[in-house]
């Protein structure tokens, strides 16, 4: 278990006592407190990392009963199906009153605030694998249900901008654009004094950030790294983990009929072209790799994920025409070209579109 | 699918199953075309109402009752189509015409809305789906 995901297990342990407390305090309306000792009924432990597996497994310790009233030892279980349901559900209908709902959502912002993109936290039965999976997009519906901000582990590139060297108070213009304050100590201060004075030096903050509801970075509240970028850093962006090359190749195993009577198998010919082209697009202009599917037409569909803008391509493979699209998160605002493959410069129209929309993430 | 709309759904916190090709999801993560219906599908994208049914329900209707693939039960709220502009119609199914009845049928209306409106919308739809994550089988890709 990496070392920085351990505050997740005391994360873990304070939701589900806050879910344990809000369903005893449901369930005995008479009583003004909680039973003696009520805490002491739930430790969690790091029981093993399976063969082979960079996958903890964190179990609850057994009590021991004659210290424990069992119906209590019942409760924590109970909590703990309710955690599961209320990731399973992304929080609707919780079952618990409204206070208590909020008491127990708002547990949500400790729990998960290291979980990178690709990462998430099953929730599941005792000695099952399958259960509730939580990851950053949940964790932010969930806490979002009941406050208006979140907060969660950032990574931002750009330029220090300004700096209140008594209140440690720098601002970051990022990359995208925006002014993000960030409260960090002053042992940072000599890396955030050479970008302030001197134009182009991108720095990489970490820490972590105040999160809104259009998932903007507010504000920085406690900054664990200033450093020097990385060459490339302004690229970073979410792609897809399988080459795009062996997305298209897996896509020669659809028969005839593979969606509905008037699909057709596709002619491998035209798949290696497109697999060759996005392979040499994507290298030219270092976007991420796009998810890539079949499409019930007989097109191939690219899906780059952004937080600002989706960037969608269908390519027909028979014309070796691309229509372009980018969405806009949040809006109804859609921009579109369209692309003849045959002609010279189709191949940069492609990576422009998908690269300018990209950065405007 | 009837030709007439019935009812219109105004319960936000009401979830809409929706059933998703294998061949739709990449990497446990669907393609936005399984949220936009198809030109056969004449604007309407078919689900299932959670009032009526449960996710492994639906996923047992299309799999075992109408013998399609899915790689699983996904979900969208009817107060998240509400927010991209999208209504949804109960659209219940009976024998005749249809080979196995379905009370829970219902569905979001793209009709009348461009292709990159419609793009769009079902871009936003799977993202919100994807929050929620896959409702039936749990767990796994």
């Amino acid at each position: 278990m990496p070392l920085e995901a351990l505050p997740e297990l005391a994360a873990y342990r304070d939701l589900v006592l806050a879910t344990a407390r809000a369903l005893y305090q449901n369930s005995h309306p008479e009583r003004q407190r909680l039973p003696k000792g009520f805490d002491n009924g739930l430790r969690l432990v790091l029981e093993r990392i399976e063969d082979g597996s960079t996958v903890p497994i964190i179990s609850r310790e057994p009590v021991i009963p004659m210290l424990f009233p069992f119906d209590l030892v019942d409760q924590f279980e109970n909590a703990r199906e309710k955690v599961q349901e209320l990731i399973s559900s992304g929080g609707i209908d919780s079952g618990l009153p409204a206070d208590s709902e909020r008491q127990v959502l708002a547990r949500f912002n400790a729990f998960g605030r290291s979980l990178g993109r690709d990462e998430s936290i099953t929730v599941a039965p005792p000695g099952k694998k399958e259960g509730a999976l939580y990851n950053r997009e949940i964790r932010r519906k969930l806490i979002l249900r009941t406050q208006t901000t979140y907060e969660a582990a950032v990574d931002l590139v750009g330029e220090i901008r300004a700096a209140d060297k008594d209140a440690d108070i720098f601002t970051l213009k990022t990359i995208d654009g925006d002014r993000v304050p960030m409260h960090a100590a002053s042992l940072f201060l000599p890396v955030a004094l050479r970008s302030l004075e001197n134009d182009g030096i991108l720095v990489r903050v970490r820490g972590t950030g105040v999160i809104g509801v259009d998932g903007n970075v507010q504000k920085i509240i406690n900054t664990t790294d200033v450093s020097l970028a990385e060459e490339g850093s302004e690229r970073v962006s979410l792609g897809c983990p399988t080459a795009v090359g062996d997305q298209v190749e897996s896509l020669r195993s659809l028969p005839d009929r593979w969606f509905d009577d008037d699909s057709r198998q596709y002619d491998a010919g035209a798949l290696e072209w497109l697999g060759k082209l996005l392979g040499a697009v994507q290298e030219a202009f270092g976007f991420p790799t796009p998810y890539v599917y079949p499409t019930p037409e007989g097109q191939i569909r690219a899906e780059w994920p952004g937080s600002g803008w989706e960037v969608i391509v269908n390519v027909d493979l028979q014309k070796k025409e691309a229509t372009l699209t980018a969405v806009k998160l949040g809006s109804d605002r859609v921009e579109e070209d369209h692309v003849a493959f045959t002609q010279a410069g189709g191949e940069s129209r492609l990576g422009k579109f998908v690269v300018e929309h990209l950065q405007g993430n | 699918m009837s030709d007439d709309s019935g009812q219109g759904l105004d319960d936000g916190d009401e979830l809409l199953f929706r059933q998703i090709h294998p061949s739709f999801v990449r990497d446990g993560r669907p393609t936005g075309q399984a949220f936009r219906p198809t030109k056969k599908d004449e604007g309407k994208l078919s689900v299932a109402r959670s009032t009526l049914t449960t996710a492994a329900q639906a996923f047992h209707m299309h799999t075992r009752l109408l013998s399609l693939p899915s790689h699983g039960t996904w979900a969208v709220s009817v107060q998240e189509c509400s927010q991209h502009e999208l209504k949804v119609f109960s659209d219940p199914l009976t024998v005749p015409p249809e080979k196995v009845a379905d009370p829970a049928h219902a569905f979001v209306d793209f009709r009348g809305l461009s292709n990159s409106r419609t793009e769009s919308k079902a871009t936003q739809l799977r993202n919100e789906a994807l929050v929620r994550g896959r409702l039936h089988p749990i767990g796994g890709e």
